[in-house]
């Protein structure tokens, strides 16, 4: 009798702890959507007038918009049971780690942010449900004139026009129903500009923690990076595990200047009740590039589609990611590239891991317009399947508007080949370590990807332990 | 008159604004059956039913076609049942295949011409099929086609259809059958510019190592459309398909390709194959493509690819140093497309006749 061999869930006890918070601790709106609650809202955040307008406009659109016919089922998502803003009541933004809540303070300790900035970052911003509770650059960057704070304390700074003439221009809140809630909703996230000719060699970091329980993160990421600069940002997210259902709508709208390079890395570990139905977008000047690197591990349901627009000539995107889905997941991640001038080049490496009944789409499309000649494309997504309870699927779409161009997709979906499980075994390797090495090595396109520390951090979460034996 | 409107809608829809889940603004008003003209083997046994005997029958545009074939037979005009029992060794023989010539043409007025066929292989048999779908060039109106078939355990059905319409027309090919255990269906087609055509087939392999191996090469002219919609279900063991297509599209046109490989569950042992190549030769023109794979089940494999855009610059760099210009390079490539489907046809006076469409 043959017995299957079982790969296991990745280990999440370290993002389930949690602080329960007490109610006379923290603030927070009512369950649901209304245009009383965004109100609330805004006069808590202090927006400007043209940011409370648009929150109510967004809430208008978010209630003429359906919910998407296509993707996974969100029918087990209740906006009138989710908290869309909610704050700790001694909250206020703190430079100093020191001057940090303790019990917000340890939940970040525990999820290694305060060592990580120590050791490898060059600036971090740290959120707690709706609100960042620690933002921090270093000496040297600032100095170059690199921005990296808070995008509500940018609103009422020098910035606030450049805010207003970028926020959520790339990602219109007619877009689509959640991000018609993000705009009626925000709040939270970072507010990022390197100047012309600046090049971080190092990252910045922002990492979001929803620690309520049946509430929503909203975050909004507006980074925009001048000519010829360089710039690293990583995104991290995880969330403890509720019987309720949590939402995460954010939306990052990148701006890369030209000539110059944006690599956006994002590891994401939200807990299993999640509903992660996040808008991501960049748009790319004269020869700029943009680089996703994506790992999506964690969520109940996951769209996730990172868009590039390519608008200036000679420029480029790369869109690298891994996505795992396990028992409860139904992960619909993917990427959409618009090539919108003349030679201009994409590159879509992506991989799928099914396994105990999780449910992994590749989802993507590649649009070359008519005025984008000279335009290549490339889409290459491998999806692995570890048991066959599982489902994979891809569903990549392409429309072509012009004969000068060279587009190539190629996808696959199988099992482990049994003949490399032979081969490692030939080489003193144990079935278990070898499927493992397998599965490990199958993810690696984004492992490598990442720097060091969180290559390794990825591993980690993985998990990935092989064992029983195979007949 | 009855109007059918959702044509070629994909199993597995994605986002709208591709305009890609279904064929957009069609709606089929054919009404009236138009019978093919037959020339029949002796070992192939006919029948005329007043309602299709697949009624279960998925077919790939859609149950819009069933309802259009159902409206049509009230006129009390029936469907046409071909039952094969050729040797497998003897179905090539040019006394034993099935011709079906359908020749439209119209007087000024419109057509609506609705055809439903059937075809049956019996077990461990066989049988050739071709299809021609020609349309006289002032042919205006609708014209579709139903072809619903089943191929029995060891048996093998290769269908070989040839399409060229007028401008004017709008045209429906509907497809849809079952394959069962050790059976082989293979479908060879050609689209020849024409007007608008709407495609669309599926294909249950339900026996296992049951076998779908389909071919098309088409050249979509200046305002004219081709719209496909393959869905090949993999349910049977050790069930194998190809979808292979290559087309040419000239500037003005669209062409939309949807092809789904669906690995259900149970189907171990499956491979499914689906390839596409594009020659795109000026602007102004929509190529669309979305080739899906669906998979329930783990040991089995699924690939596809596509190469979409201009002709490769080291090909096109060998044939211009032969001293071939390149616009003659572009009609070479594109008759040689034709041709590799062309060359399947079994019949040699079949292929004289794609030559002259030609």
């Amino acid at each position: 009798m043959s017995e299957k061999t079982v790969v296991e869930d990745i280990d999440r006890s370290m993002y389930d702890f949690r602080y329960e918070e007490r109610p006379e601790d923290v603030f927070q709106v009512d369950e649901g959507l209304t245009p009383e609650i965004v109100e609330e809202i805004s006069k808590e955040k202090n927006d400007p007038q043209w940011m409370h307008d648009f929150r109510l406009k967004s809430l208008e659109i978010y209630n003429s918009l359906e919910v998407p016919e296509w993707g996974p089922d969100i029918s087990g998502l209740h906006m009138e049971n989710i908290v869309t803003y909610i704050r700790p009541k001694k909250n206020k933004m703190a430079d100093d780690w020191k001057e940090v809540p303790k019990d917000i303070k340890e939940t970040f300790e525990k999820l290694g942010i305060p060592k990580a900035e120590r050791e490898s970052l060059a600036g971090v911003g740290a959120q707690y449900d709706s609100e960042l509770v620690y933002h921090n650059v270093k000496d040297e960057v600032a100095k170059q004139g690199v921005v990296y704070t808070d995008l509500e304390s940018a609103l009422h700074s020098e910035y606030a026009d450049m805010i207003k003439d970028h926020f959520m221009h790339l990602v219109p809140p007619t877009d689509h129903k959640f991000a018609a809630l993000h705009g009626a909703v925000w709040s939270g996230g970072s507010f990022v500009y390197v100047p012309d000719g600046v090049h971080l060699d190092i990252p910045l970091q922002s990492y979001f923690r929803l620690n309520a329980k049946g509430a929503g993160q909203f975050e909004h990421t507006l980074i925009i990076v001048g000519k010829n600069a360089y710039l690293h940002f990583i995104e991290g997210c995880s969330a403890p595990k509720y019987n309720v259902a949590n939402l995460h709508a954010g939306c990052v709208e990148l701006f890369v200047g030209e000539g110059s390079t944006l690599r956006y890395s994002t590891i994401e570990n939200w807990s299993k009740n999640m509903y992660n139905l996040n808008t991501k977008r960049a748009i790319c000047e004269k020869n700029a590039k943009v680089e996703w690197v994506s790992g999506s591990f964690g969520s109940h349901i996951s769209y996730l589609y990172p868009m590039s627009i390519l608008n200036g000539e000679n420029s480029r995107c790369e869109f690298t990611s891994v996505t795992f889905a396990g028992h409860g997941q139904n992960l619909d991640t993917g990427t959409k590239v618009v090539h919108n001038a003349p030679n201009t080049s994409s590159y879509i490496n992506t991989r799928s891991i099914s396994k105990s009944g999780g449910i992994s789409t590749f989802r993507s499309a590649v649009t070359v317009t008519s005025q984008a000649k000279g335009s290549k494309a490339s889409v290459s997504c491998q999806s692995l399947m570890l048991d066959d309870i599982s489902r994979s699927d891809t569903i990549p779409a392409m429309d072509i508007r012009t004969s000068d161009c060279e587009i190539g997709h190629e996808a696959s979906i199988g099992s482990i080949s049994d003949d490399v499980v032979f081969y490692l075994m030939s080489r003193g390797l144990s079935e278990e370590d070898a499927r493992a090495m397998i599965v490990r090595g199958f993810a690696d396109n984004v492992g490598k990807e990442l720097p060091l520390e969180y290559a390794v951090e990825m591993n980690n979460l993985i998990g990935l332990e092989m064992k029983g034996a195979i007949g | 008159m009855a109007e059918f409107s959702t044509v070629n809608r994909i199993p597995s829809l994605t986002w709208n604004r591709l305009h890609l889940n279904e064929a957009e603004g069609v709606s089929i008003k054919a009404s009236s059956f138009f019978k093919a003209s037959a020339t029949v083997p002796s070992d192939v046994r006919v029948e005329e039913l007043s309602e299709t005997s697949l009624k279960n029958q998925k077919t790939g545009i859609g149950p819009e076609i069933d309802k259009a074939v159902s409206f049509a037979a009230k006129s009390g005009q029936s469907i046409t049942k071909y039952v094969s029992s050729i040797a497998k060794n003897a179905a090539d023989a040019s006394e034993n295949i099935l011709k079906l010539d359908l020749s439209y043409s119209s007087d000024g007025s419109e057509i609506n011409a609705v055809t439903p066929v059937e075809l049956f292989v019996e077990d461990g048999k066989a049988l050739t099929a071709i299809m021609f779908f020609e349309a006289a060039p002032e042919t205006k109106g609708e014209a579709v086609v139903q072809t619903k078939y089943h191929v029995g355990k060891g048996a093998s059905l290769n269908l070989i259809q040839v399409q060229k319409t007028s401008k004017s027309m709008d045209f429906f090919n509907d497809i849809g059958g079952t394959v069962e255990a050790d059976g082989e269906f293979r479908l060879s087609q050609l689209v020849i510019d024409g007007g608008n055509t709407y495609y669309g087939s599926t294909t249950d392999l339900l026996g296992e190592k049951a076998s779908h191996d389909m071919k098309l090469s088409y050249l979509v002219g200046k305002g004219s459309l081709l719209d496909i919609n393959d869905e090949i279900n993999h349910i049977g063991k050790k069930t194998l398909s190809e979808i292979e297509v290559n087309g040419v599209l000239d500037g003005g046109s669209k062409k939309n390709f949807r092809g789904t490989i669906d690995l259900r569950k149970g189907c171990k042992g499956a491979k499914g194959n689906e390839r596409e190549s594009v020659l795109l030769l000026d602007d102004d023109l929509v190529n669309r493509t979305l080739p899906v794979i669906l998979c329930s089940e783990e040991e089995v494999e699924g690939n596809h690819g596509a190469s979409i855009g201009k002709l490769d610059s080291e090909m096109m760099f060998y044939l211009e140093s032969r001293g071939i210009p390149e616009k003659e390079i572009y009609k070479m490539i594109s008759r040689a497309r034709i041709d590799a489907v062309k060359n399947l046809i079994p019949d040699e006076k079949s292929r004289e006749r794609v030559d002259n469409m030609l």
